[in-house]
């Protein structure tokens, strides 16, 4: 079929019907809709977090051309100029493809409270914009074209993907050190800009195809990228007061050069290979990182029962750190030497092979060595040199019967010396799935997944006395249940139902600061077995019925309810506070959904949606929140 | 140049082979006797003129050309004692004139490999390399085939249509679809974000079939400003953001994995708890240091500019 060449030609052409080709004519056809969106939304607007909160005019289209040999097609949903979402294609016979896809969103965020009493002059809250709302606007536009050589398979292709962020977002931050404390909110208006171009082409090469693309990207932080405030002096730290930059954004650009090569897909035996060569460059500190990844996979199917996969990885992290920074005040220079950031090598192998005795049963069984070598770690104090990691699955797919499918796997990790206290020494996973459909109209699904996590010698750096410390442990759990329902009640009502359950336990040895006397320091508190726990339910009921031929109607709840519980003890004795209650957590989300739609006639369509969100942060009420819209559709179809 | 654009196998799958080459006893009879010719057909043929491959039956497109019996086999025996009198003088009467199906390949049947064969014998010899990573991911190795995702016989190009996307992934990673439901998610089920920003289903680089080479390339899509390098890193935590996000939802502000501040506690010592002499610290002292870490810490990401001490703290 990759022939150019008519495949009506090419066959023996026997005792067919005797039909002649016909002429070939594809109408135009598609849909517009417009409408109005009605919103209404009360307090906080975290029921609604990505919703641009004001009415507006509302309008799409749907189309599909094929005036041979070109091609066009339009999908596109335009909600208000913060919401957005845009598909368009065009595409000349298989030589020109072209393709955008633009998104804009709207996203509502918090402004956390700084309304607290504080301590003055020792601790002090300021909020510069008390009551301000904080949100930005996303856009997105990935652009991508491909150009064919006639009747070769030489591709050159190009790829454009242009973010940007604007708007207006809570800034916080410490104004200087402990004594005194200064924590500062206050609005920050962005303009982030990021565009990323991909160029290159691909081709085969006697057996091979082989692929080389160029990336680069740039990110433009606008005009606030910097921000300046006046510090007070520091005595400990030997700061002098002066107006000081912080929290800045900086600029950079990366560029990367790739090379694809790979055997044709077809074979029992499928070789592919990638190397890639990324630097990455920040104006503003001038840091540098070089990174080369290579990759090589290869498939063996020697059989239909039997199947072996390798893959290998390999990424190498250079980082190029200046030695020294100069902070650069109003009045004041200050130079301070700067430690290295971790450059490292990471290896990983993997093996998988796959056994399919029968059509009711397949196995899969892989292993995967990982090792990750830092270097520059000493100047950390925490990091191990090396890290490993084993793992080991086995997964059964099995099909016992007809109308049920059962999956079950069990993956095992073994971590030598991990990094970070949030990677265990052994973890353990089983996922159980299973499939039931004892009717066409009905379908039942089940999920379990446990996890569960080990981990001894956690490790802790006290900054005085400079120490390590490597005590105590850590074990976590997670139970993830998720079971739906679908079913088709009659040839008009069709019903799904879900219910998602997780909770994440974990129970951690954690250290706190300890003073020893003024100005020294001591080993730390420790605070033993401080269990943390998230957890979540959700359901769903989602309801389609046509009442009549001309009328549908969908209408859908959704209700959440999550939980979190923290039990920090206090280690000091008679603390007037409860470090547990800073972190509370209990909240409900309820979403309420009604779609009417009416035809009207062959062409046109009558629609109303409404839906309402509703927060309740049964923990701290600030975020408690109420949103209501309705939208008023038309559909023209052509 | 036709010696170029062959792309051979280098170990032939024959026992794939022989399943997908069709019925040797038939012979090919062109699409306007199977697809044009059968009442049956007419919706199938009005959704397959719609998309790429049905374009491709027409040398108007200017396409390769592609026909039924390319994927479906050699069609003569279906069609075997059947006439166009037949046929019409069936629709007279109301009935459809069946073919023996049964003589072509068995395509819905096919092991999954099998059936990817069949799209990857023409996809191959046309350099797609969006399938570069393929033959090793996690979709093939599954057994996951072409089929579950693109239906051939309609939609323009047979692309997956960011939009569409979710709902076809989620016909199997239900999962994932009830993480969207928690309280702080990306806004997929909004429509303003899509499965396929961040995860290729033909394999890539990295592991979860990420989009691009490494969990913080794929992040950093959309977040650049999380781009880097720092002058101060966060070690290399950030290398990873699943470190401390979960990008289909948390019950937690910010998909973060836990709250603040035991999300930092996991790995750091709290700031001291107690006074020079002895007593614990005052409630006021406590909640500053102990409700969002992230106040101070507000470059937690990485920083180009020291903290007070002249340390990357991440607070300046």
């Amino acid at each position: 079929a990759a022939d150019d060449g008519d495949p009506q030609q090419t066959v023996g052409a026997p005792a067919g019907l005797g039909l002649e080709d016909s002429a070939v004519s594809y109408e135009t056809e598609g849909v517009f809709s417009v409408g109005y969106r009605w919103l209404s939304s009360e307090d906080s607007l975290k029921a609604a977090e990505y919703i641009y909160p004001h009415s507006s005019l509302t309008f799409g289209l749907d189309l599909l051309s094929c005036p041979l040999p070109y091609r066009y097609h339009v999908n596109a949903e335009f909600l208000s100029r913060h919401d957005f979402y845009s598909d368009a294609g065009f595409a000349y016979k298989d030589l020109i493809l072209f393709r955008d896809i633009l998104v804009g969103g709207h996203h509502n965020l918090d402004h956390f409270n700084y309304q607290y009493t504080g301590e003055p002059p020792g601790l002090t809250y300021t909020d510069r914009n008390v009551g301000e709302k904080y949100d930005i606007d996303f856009t997105s536009n990935l652009l991508s074209l491909r150009l064919k050589a006639p009747a070769f398979p030489f591709h050159t292709f190009l790829s454009h993907r242009h973010v940007e962020r604007e708007g207006t977002i809570e800034q916080r931050f410490l104004l200087g050190d402990f004594d005194p404390t200064y924590k500062i909110s206050q609005s920050r208006d962005i303009d982030w800009q990021s565009n990323a171009v991909k160029l290159g082409a691909n081709s085969h090469v006697g057996p091979v195809e082989l692929e080389y693309a160029y990336d680069q990207a740039r990110f433009k932080p606008g005009h606030n990228n910097i921000l300046y405030d006046s510090y007070p002096a520091s005595v400990g730290f030997s700061r002098p007061a002066d107006i000081y930059p912080h929290n800045v954004v900086p600029k950079t650009e990366s560029s990367a050069h790739s090379i694809k090569l790979h055997s044709s897909y077809t074979g029992g035996l499928v070789a592919a290979a990638t190397l890639s060569n990324l630097t990455q460059k920040n104006n503003y500190s001038l840091t540098e990182s070089t990174t080369w990844k290579g990759a090589f996979d290869c498939s063996w199917i020697p059989d239909p029962a039997v199947g072996l996969f390798f893959k290998y990885r390999h990424k190498t992290v250079d980082m190029d750190t200046p030695d020294v920074v100069t902070l650069a005040g109003l009045s004041t220079a200050l130079n301070y030497s700067v430690r290295q950031g971790i450059s490292y090598d990471k290896d990983v192998f993997s093996l998988s092979t796959r056994y399919r005795p029968s059509r009711i049963l397949a196995l899969l069984a892989s292993y995967e060595f990982s090792h990750l070598e830092r270097q520059d770690e000493a100047d950390w104090g925490l990091l191990p040199g090396q890290s490993n990691v084993h793992t080991i699955n086995v997964t059964a797919d099995v099909k016992p019967m007809d109308k049920v499918k059962v999956k079950a796997s069990y993956e095992y990790k073994n971590y030598d010396k991990p990094a970070y206290n949030t990677t265990p020494d052994v973890s353990s996973k089983l996922r159980l799935t299973t499939t039931y459909t004892p009717a066409p109209w009905l379908n039942v699904y089940l999920q379990y997944i446990l996890s569960l996590t080990e981990r001894n010698s956690l490790r802790y750096l006290n900054s005085d006395p400079a120490v390590m410390l490597e005590a105590g442990d850590r074990d976590g759990r997670r139970d993830q249940f998720l079971a739906s329902l679908a079913t088709e009640l009659s040839a008009k009502l069709l019903l799904t139902a879900s219910w998602y359950y997780q909770r994440w336990d974990v129970d951690q040895d954690l250290t706190y600061g300890k003073w020893l006397m003024a100005g020294t320091g001591d080993l730390p508190y420790w605070d033993y077995g401080v269990p943390y726990s998230d957890e979540s339910n959700s359901f769903a009921l989602s309801l389609q019925y046509l009442p009549r031929k001309d009328i549908t109607l969908v209408a859908g709840l959704t209700y959440t309810m999550i939980e979190g519980k923290c039990g920090y003890e206090d280690v000091v004795g008679g603390a007037p506070f409860s470090l547990s209650s800073f972190s509370a957590l209990k909240a409900s989300e309820t979403g309420l959904a009604l779609e009417i739609g009416k035809k009207l006639s062959k062409e046109w369509d009558l629609g109303i949606k409404s839906a309402l969100d509703i927060y309740n942060d049964r923990a701290y009420d600030a975020l408690d929140g109420k949103v209501f819209t309705t939208t008023l559709n038309v559909k023209r179809y052509f | 140049c036709t010696g170029l654009k062959e792309s051979k196998p280098i170990l032939p799958i024959r026992a794939y082979e022989k399943m997908i080459v069709g019925n040797l006893y038939a012979d090919y009879i062109g699409t306007q006797n199977c697809l044009a010719a059968c009442h049956e057909h007419d919706k199938l043929k009005q959704f397959f003129d719609a998309s790429t491959m049905g374009v491709q039956l027409k040398k108007e497109s200017g396409m390769p050309l592609v026909d039924c019996e390319s994927c479906h086999g050699p069609g003569s025996l279906a069609i075997k004692g059947l006439s166009r009198e037949l046929v019409d003088e069936n629709a007279k009467q109301g009935l459809k004139t069946p073919c023996d199906f049964k003589t072509l390949i068995d395509l819905k049947n096919l092991p999954a490999t099998a059936q990817s064969l069949t799209c990857l014998k023409c996809h191959t010899a046309n350099a797609t390399f969006n399938l570069h990573n393929w033959n090793a991911g996690p979709h093939a190795v599954n057994e996951v085939s072409c089929f579950e995702c693109h239906d051939i016989h309609a939609g323009p190009d047979l692309k997956v249509t960011p939009l569409a996307s979710g709902k076809l992934c989620f016909s199997c990673h239900k999962s994932a679809q009830a993480q969207f439901a928690l309280p702080s998610h990306h806004p997929l089920k909004e429509g303003r974000v899509f499965c396929v920003d961040c995860h290729s289903p033909h394999g890539g680089f990295a592991d979860q079939g990420l989009l691009q080479d490494s969990v913080k390339e794929t992040c950093v899509q959309c977040h650049p400003e999380k781009r880097g390098p720092f002058l101060y890193e966060h070690a290399d935590v950030t290398e990873d953001c699943l470190n401390c996000h979960s990008p289909h939802g948390s019950v937690n502000s910010k998909l973060l994995n836990a709250r603040e501040p035991f999300l930092c506690l996991q790995c750091h010592e709290g700031h001291r708890v107690n006074t020079a002499a002895g007593a614990s610290i005052s409630a006021e002292m406590a909640r500053a240091f102990y409700t969002r870490c992230s106040d101070c810490h507000s470059t937690i990401h990485g920083s180009d500019v020291p903290s007070t001490s002249g340390l990357g703290r991440f607070s300046q």
